[in-house]
């Protein structure tokens, strides 16, 4: 087949997009649903920038072909909060310890934290750089970001 | 315009992967983005992710690994934990939940210096059937006849010493300059596994009783660069042939090392 209509949950809602064989999972996100949180960096999963959750597991969006999303759930950085004015704890603490600059990178690497502390509520330091080293930030030098995810995970596990 | 097509068996796969400008993919790691940013080069996408393919299976210390199963698979699988090293050198947590052990082993990635240093055997299904023999064999194979691999194995029972190390330029998420994973059985045999000193992943044998005996870089060269003589190692943006030469060694110095 070359063009097939899939339907793919969204930060909860089922959507219904036709897409073709190249189309990547982050195209649908960015050009057909809107969601430009999901970054378009790399395009070649070297910079985490596009991270989504994909029936829960982390995953490259520019990677994913979206004919495979058919049937799939998947949770973007516009699903994270629960509204603009209530942030997810990982987002406050982003904020807190300044761990945002151009801001390019931030969305990939709270999808990464959120990954890590769904399924390990209290990470060492090091589970925090292993979780986000398939992302990369060229503003903060990570340090800051590290701090912010581990505030959240005390938070969040308190 | 591009197709796209799920088989549902390895005939069926094998028969689309035939055809004029078909491409495989499995996690699509490597070459996904390279086929949406060029569709016009190919005529069918073949997504070989529906041929049940993921298992991992054990009969008597011999565990055999579906080609589908990704590193992550591999990372929760307490029975392989020799290859969690090198599973763990691949990307970082997202890229590792795409990324299958049969693509690994078709563009020769990490994990093979594990697996040949292993002396894993591989599984290979061709239009004439399916055969099995040692992975090292694979990559003097002809790769221009449709195949795919189905399965990896590796013999648990063989009792020894295992050590892996991938030199790159950052520590993690980064293309490899050389992967080296050392294995020592018991009769203290050696068998190195590299990638990243010639266009493919190639074993040698190393010095007898090397993990028990560990030697420098500077020790290991001569051998090493002897047993490497007939391979020119890749120049690319990650470093030239000259470096990978000579990071050889190190890397298998660091890999005994542990």
């Amino acid at each position: 087949m070359t063009v097939k209509t899939i339907a793919v949950t969204v930060n909860n809602v089922e959507r219904h997009v036709t897409v073709k064989a190249d189309t990547t999972l982050l195209d649908v996100m960015r050009d057909e649903l809107g969601l430009t949180g999901v970054r378009a960096g790399c395009r070649r999963g070297g910079c985490g920038s596009c991270s989504v959750m994909i029936d829960g597991a982390l995953s490259f969006s520019c990677l994913t072909p979206a004919m495979r999303a058919d049937g799939r759930t998947v949770e973007t950085i516009e699903g994270v909060a629960a509204s603009p004015s209530d942030l997810h704890p990982i987002q406050r603490a982003f904020i807190k310890h300044g761990s945002s600059q151009c801001g390019f990178c931030s969305s990939g690497m709270v999808m990464s934290a959120k990954a890590l502390l769904d399924r390990t509520p209290k990470p060492t330091r090091d589970d925090v750089v292993e979780a986000i080293s398939g992302n990369t930030c060229r503003c903060t030098g990570y340090a800051s970001i590290v701090d912010a995810i581990l505030e959240a995970a005390d938070e969040l596990s308190a | 315009m591009l197709a796209y097509e799920t088989p549902g068996d390895v005939a069926d796969a094998l028969k689309l992967m035939g055809g004029a400008g078909a491409v495989v993919i499995a996690g699509g790691t490597t070459n996904f983005g390279d086929i949406a940013e060029e569709p016009h080069k190919y005529s069918v996408v073949v997504d070989i992710t529906k041929l049940g393919l993921r298992k991992i299976a054990r009969d008597g210390g011999v565990i055999s690994i579906g080609a589908a199963a990704t590193m992550a698979d591999l990372l929760g699988d307490p029975d392989l934990a020799t290859l969690h090293g090198a599973a763990r050198a691949v990307g970082g947590p997202a890229l590792r939940n795409a990324a299958t052990v049969g693509g690994n082993i078709i563009y020769g990635g990490d994990l093979v210096a594990a697996l040949l240093a292993l002396g894993a055997d591989v599984v290979v299904s061709r239009a004439d059937g399916a055969s099995t023999g040692p992975l090292s064999a694979f990559y003097d194979g002809d790769a221009a006849q449709p195949h795919l691999v189905t399965e990896v194995r590796i013999d648990t029972n063989k009792k020894g010493k295992f050590g892996f190390y991938k030199l790159a330029r950052r520590r993690d998420n980064a293309r490899s300059v050389v992967a080296a994973g050392v294995a020592q059985d018991t009769s203290g045999r050696v068998q190195i596994g590299l990638v990243g000193v010639a266009p493919r992943p190639v074993v040698v044998e190393g010095p007898a009783g090397l993990m028990d005996a560990p030697q420098s870089a500077a020790e290991l060269r001569g051998a090493l660069d002897a047993a490497l003589a007939q391979w020119e190692p890749p120049t690319d943006s990650h470093a030239t042939a000259a470096y990978r030469r000579r990071m050889a060694p190190v890397a298998v110095a660091r890999a005994v090392a542990g």
